[in-house]
């Protein structure tokens, strides 16, 4: 992946995104063409969008020994 | 709860403002609050009292501002540099960890994510938001303030002086690389 194709990767797939789920993947498909490759990364993100957002890492943290010995080369 | 009232206030206009040679001075006592705050989270825990980690940095804010001082602006700034700051400290836990149970650091093939456990996660996670820094560092910046910094879609637009569509649009973008790249599938 080079930036220059994620642009054209992300320009896809925030398309996408605005269209109703049900017309989603004509509008992939024909936006595509015959670049497979591009159709396969933005089902993928298009998959990834829709999960549920990652739990926050924050209770690792805090139960970890951070406020007692804390890492030496953190910062 | 004693606070250290500090000068952040003005290190924290100098970031807004594009300074980012003040990162450096500020780090460390950003550090330094967040570890003593959470020294006092942990007795309260274990004295029945529970406090949510994301009112740990508010707390943090208020310190080292000072109540008179805080605003909503520069709340945003500061919780963006606290998102870093807890980012490199969960990654060192996490390669310790990795380190002392001889697994390997990231689970890049297929089908490997599934199971492991949330430092192996918190790894992972970093590692992909490395690789989408290379290609869009605002995105990576908008996944690093969401994911391990707690802000919402109005705080991390502040924190960037953008507006929250933008941050939206960046959002979706981030998250489905994050849930690509973890699942093992990878983009081409």
């Amino acid at each position: 992946m080079t930036p220059e194709r994620w642009v054209r990767v992300t320009d896809v797939f925030r398309a996408a995104l605005e269209k109703p789920v049900g017309e989603r993947a004509t509008f992939v498909e024909n936006a595509c063409g015959s670049d497979a490759a591009l159709r396969r990364d933005i089902e993928r993100l298009l998959a990834g969008e829709a999960e549920p957002s990652l739990p926050s890492p924050l209770p690792e943290l805090m139960s970890s020994s951070f406020s007692k010995t804390p890492p030496r080369s953190a910062l | 709860m004693e606070c250290p009232s500090g000068a952040v206030t003005v290190l924290l206009t100098r970031v807004k403002n594009g300074d980012q040679n003040v990162l450096a001075e500020l780090m460390p006592l950003v550090y330094k609050e967040l570890r003593r705050l959470a020294g006092h989270f942990m007795r309260e825990e274990r004295t029945g009292h529970t406090l949510q980690p994301t009112a740990l940095v508010h707390e943090a804010y208020l310190c080292l501002v000072g109540q008179d001082r805080a605003n909503w602006q520069n709340r945003a700034q500061f919780m963006a540099i606290a998102a870093q700051i807890m980012r490199r400290i969960l990654l060192q836990y996490a390669r310790r960890r990795a380190a002392s149970k001889r697994v390997a650091p990231y689970p890049g093939k297929p089908g490997r994510f599934a199971g492991a456990g949330r430092w192996e996660e918190i790894l992972a996670v970093d590692e992909a938001l490395r690789r989408l820094n290379d290609l869009a560092p605002q995105q990576a910046r908008i996944a690093e303030m969401r994911y391990f910094g707690g802000l919402s879609v109005e705080e991390a637009a502040e924190a960037l002086g953008t507006s929250p569509r933008t941050v939206k649009r960046d959002w979706a973008v981030a998250k489905g690389w994050l849930h690509a790249e973890l699942s093992g599938g990878g983009l081409e």
